[in-house]
């Protein structure tokens, strides 16, 4: 799976749970230069469950919260699921 | 430096050393979530005594994420109504007494099994020769105690549970999914035919507080005296032990509450380091290794049986060598080590 591609898929997946407004969601998508911070989304415990389940059924692997913690952007994260498929 | 990538540094001495230089040693992280890190063991007492500081509500999670998602995970859900430290109240209290009881029952038939055992295994590690401690000792010497804790012999598999991550604070679909794998081979392996059975849940209780524990903080700790001899001089383990397999532990406040200064609000995770404890000069402060209050660790005296005959032995041996392959699966909260192999000299 490509960055692009996997940068999609998280941006939709945290659409999906509302982590992301529609707004937020078309600009990053339009916008494939822009990150941000997933600090900046204020996650909790539940929904950082419900995102690694829509993203783990996305990008077809197990996803760990780790993973989430020590890749803190959204294009960071692309990167290292692209990269470790 | 981030609270977990210093908790994965390999080298004792240089993860004792970062310890010394961190200033301040509580701080926020805001990946992701909020965390306050607490690297103070006098401050990581307080908050560990204070009740406004609970576990994280994996039965809460799951609930909620049942609701919504799903996910069979049966065992997952009744372990969680067993465990003490996800439990409150009175069902908290009467689990951790039925268990101290059954660790008191059964300490002086593993004491007096420890001598012998211990014995036979070191002296079948090859002087001179490379020995992987984990399968040469650390394993047969766990596998042995927990077998007479839970009557029966564990197999392989029951020993590579690693049980252990249910007390992580990050969970995925993915890592409930396994642990509901792995609690489910628990559950057979004991023959669960009651749950509510008390000796079932001692039993379970041992299987998952006990293996990864005792393995990796016998192994963390033998790799730092491994790692602080130099030269002909044998590695010796110290009287109590310093390192652990738990890194991190973590509490979430539920209330408004203040710790040392930073405030902390419901939703925050707290962060608490357990090095700090065995790193301290305080005597009295190292015994928080094991934990302070409420959740602090119940085995903690069967723990030091099995350190006080394994060092003395260990030291008496006046083992000399180096380590040549050391390898550990770092999570945030946890070092499971997988192996350590050591080259003995004669």
């Amino acid at each position: 799976m490509t960055f692009d591609e996997t940068r999609t898929i998280i941006i939709e997946s945290l659409h999906g749970i509302e982590l992301l407004s529609d707004q937020e969601r078309d600009r990053l998508l339009g916008e494939k230069d822009t990150d941000i911070d997933l600090a900046s989304l204020s996650i909790d415990s539940l929904k950082i469950v419900d995102w690694c389940i829509a993203l783990e059924s996305k990008v077809k692997r197990e996803v760990q919260v780790e993973e989430l913690v020590e890749n803190d952007s959204i294009n960071k994260l692309a990167r290292h699921l692209s990269s470790t498929g | 430096m981030r609270s977990y990538e210093y908790h994965r540094i390999q080298d004792m001495a240089a993860r004792r050393a970062a310890f010394e230089a961190l200033a301040p040693k509580i701080w926020w992280e805001r990946h992701v979530s909020p965390t306050l890190v607490i690297m103070d063991a006098a401050v990581a007492a307080d908050v560990l005594r204070n009740p406004l500081f609970v576990m994280p509500d994996l039965r809460g999670l799951l609930r909620e994420l049942r609701s919504r998602h799903p996910l069979r995970l049966e065992h997952l859900q009744q372990a969680l109504e067993l465990l003490p430290p996800f439990l409150e109240g009175e069902p908290h209290a009467r689990i951790r007494k039925l268990l101290g009881q059954y660790l008191s029952a059964k300490r002086p038939e593993i004491e007096a099994e420890l001598p012998g055992l211990i014995s036979a295994l070191l002296d079948g590690l090859k002087r001179p020769g490379t020995n992987d401690l984990i399968p040469d000792l650390l394993v047969p010497l766990t596998r042995r105690v927990f077998s007479t804790l839970s009557g029966r012999e564990l197999t392989d598999q029951i020993m590579e549970t690693r049980l252990a991550r249910i007390f992580e604070a990050g969970h995925s679909a993915g890592s409930l999914s396994k642990l509901e794998q792995m609690l489910e081979r628990v559950f057979d392996f004991l023959d669960a035919e009651d749950t509510a059975d008390e000796d079932f849940i001692c039993r379970l209780c041992c299987i998952v507080f006990g293996i990864d524990n005792i393995i990796s903080t016998l192994a963390e700790n033998i790799v730092s005296a491994f790692q602080a001899s130099t030269g002909t001089a044998p590695a010796r383990l110290p009287h109590y032990p310093v390192e652990l397999m738990l890194s991190a532990t973590y509490r979430r406040p539920t209330g408004e509450a203040e710790v040392a200064g930073h405030a902390v609000h419901p939703g925050n995770l707290v962060r608490i380091h357990i090095e700090p404890f065995g790193y301290s000069a305080d005597k009295a402060m190292n015994a928080g290794l094991f934990g302070v209050g409420r959740h602090a660790c119940i085995g903690k005296q069967l723990s030091l049986d099995i350190w006080k005959h394994l060092s003395v032995q260990f030291n008496a041996r006046a083992l000399v060598g180096r380590i040549t392959d050391y390898q550990c699966d770092p999570t945030h909260s946890f070092n499971f080590v997988k192996t350590l192999k050591v080259d003995l000299l004669p």
